[in-house]
């Protein structure tokens, strides 16, 4: 049994360090794949949206930063917005279990209603995986990929940095001014930006 | 047994309870005093606001590092009363969460702001606001604001107050300023390069380096330091978030002096 459990213990750790040793996000480089479930537990790989403009959005709904984002609607304005254009947008979640920002479907569902989101879809990655990929250390972090798959944007959903939505409509959408200049065959004028928030909750 | 049981369970549910019902209001006290009770125009004097923080929980230094936000404060103050320089913050802590490193200050922490006096002013009284506002995180982070002020007589005589020892051990204790005209700074794909050609005459080692302008450097990664004879070389690794070489360069810079003491300055490296 001790064995066994050696041997478990030792594949756990070649994974982990199969997985440590992922491709990691890049700013004109091609987007690292992933495949992921969303809240009713349908998975999702990033690949199969190729020909399509993406948005990964790191979320976490207790977090004050992203609050000021979604009190004000300024995110679902940006989801319907771009979805309407055919955009997919994936709201991701790596909080671990237990950890803030980590919901139960019932609760999502609730939210996602009352506060009337409009992502393509909302993605589990409590593991982390996919949130260490992209390099995503809080939560608004923002990655815009093009129909190659390249990611022509990385950061800050905008350049100011608060958590007071007055400030929003004060502030350049760098999201927004990302995916105007692409999908019009313009050249992105601020390609990254750092990002600002709260830590993402990731398992230690 | 039983019984037991159903006090523990009883204990654990009061207990989860009281930690839903947790309040964050007395997380961090703020508070306001002067170097001065009088002081004559023309003259000037320090303001400090202290922030008394919880074990655990943190605020931000002017750069917060990979997440949070710096602690700002908003001063209102009669015409006639101009600040001068910036504030003064504590030298900061790297604090590690999940993977990230952040420049937080923990416990007793004090900004301090000069201002000076405009003579030509008529003033009876001087009345500082400060609109403080902060993050304060531990896994879970608060914005939280709050205004504190104080009024300083105005007088033929100057009179200390009794924070004047404090503004003191601050001012002594703080990152003195310091121009570095020959150093130099380059930044290539990976490293952040410093060569530190300007020193203070009594640095022995420089021990840390922070920087002060923000998404230049990739925060979890070690600063290196290499203590030459006749300069110091600093290799930082690039920011993924960074979007150009910029013009310059600010920077805290940690050092031990000739007699083993921790000293520290802020200094700006131009881009040449």
């Amino acid at each position: 049994m001790k064995k066994l459990s050696l041997l478990v213990a030792a594949i756990f750790i070649a994974a982990t360090a199969m997985m440590t040793a992922h491709d990691h996000v890049k700013l004109g480089k091609k987007a690292p794949n992933f495949t992921l479930k969303d809240k009713n537990g349908v998975e999702h790989e990033l690949s199969d949206f190729a020909g399509k403009y993406v948005v990964l959005e790191w979320v976490n709904y207790d977090c004050p930063f992203v609050k000021k984002h979604y009190e004000s609607g300024n995110m679902q304005d940006l989801q319907r917005k771009y979805t309407k254009k055919g955009v997919i947008w994936l709201a991701v979640c790596s909080s671990a279990e237990g950890k803030q920002g980590n919901f139960t479907k019932a609760e999502l569902d609730k939210k996602h209603k009352d506060m009337k989101t409009a992502e393509t879809a909302y993605l589990i990655d409590e593991s982390g995986e996919v949130g260490h990929m992209y390099n995503a250390k809080v939560t608004p972090d923002m990655v815009v990929i093009n129909p190659d798959q390249e990611v022509i944007y990385l950061g800050a959903i905008d350049n100011i940095k608060s958590a007071d939505q007055a400030d929003i409509e004060k502030a350049d959408n760098l999201v927004a001014d990302a995916l105007d200049a692409a999908m019009n065959g313009k050249e992105v004028k601020v390609k990254t930006h750092k990002p600002y928030g709260c830590g993402v909750k990731y398992a230690k | 047994m039983k019984k037991t049981i159903l006090l523990l369970f009883t204990a654990l549910l009061a207990f989860g309870f009281a930690q839903s019902e947790e309040n964050y209001d007395d997380l961090v006290g703020v508070s306001i005093a002067s170097n001065v009770d009088q002081i004559q125009i023309g003259s000037d004097f320090y303001v400090i606001v202290k922030l008394n923080i919880d074990g655990e929980w943190h605020v931000y230094w002017k750069n917060p590092g990979d997440s949070g936000l710096p602690t700002h404060i908003e001063w209102d103050t009669p015409k006639g009363v101009k600040k001068v320089g910036g504030l003064v913050w504590q030298v900061p802590k790297r604090i590690e969460f999940s993977g990230m490193i952040n420049y937080g200050l923990e416990g007793e922490v004090y900004l301090l702001q000069k201002f000076t006096t405009d003579r030509a002013t008529k003033l009876d009284k001087i009345k500082i606001k400060a609109d403080v506002s902060w993050l304060v995180c531990k896994d879970i982070c608060i914005p939280q604001d709050e205004s504190v002020s104080l009024e300083l007589a105005v007088g033929d005589k100057f009179k200390k107050s009794s924070s004047d020892g404090l503004v003191n051990e601050l001012l002594a204790s703080a990152p003195k300023s310091f121009e570095s005209p020959k150093s130099t700074f380059e930044i290539d794909d990976d490293e952040v390069s410093i060569d530190l050609k300007d020193k203070p005459t009594d640095l022995a080692t420089v021990t840390d380096v922070y920087l002060i302008t923000e998404s230049i450097i990739d925060n979890t990664k070690p600063v290196e330091i290499e203590n030459d004879s006749d300069e110091v070389e600093i290799e930082m690794s690039v920011s993924p978030y960074i979007e150009s070489t910029p013009a310059e360069l600010e920077l805290l810079v940690l050092y031990k002096d000739k007699n083993g003491k921790n000293k520290s300055y802020e200094t700006i490296i131009q881009n040449k």
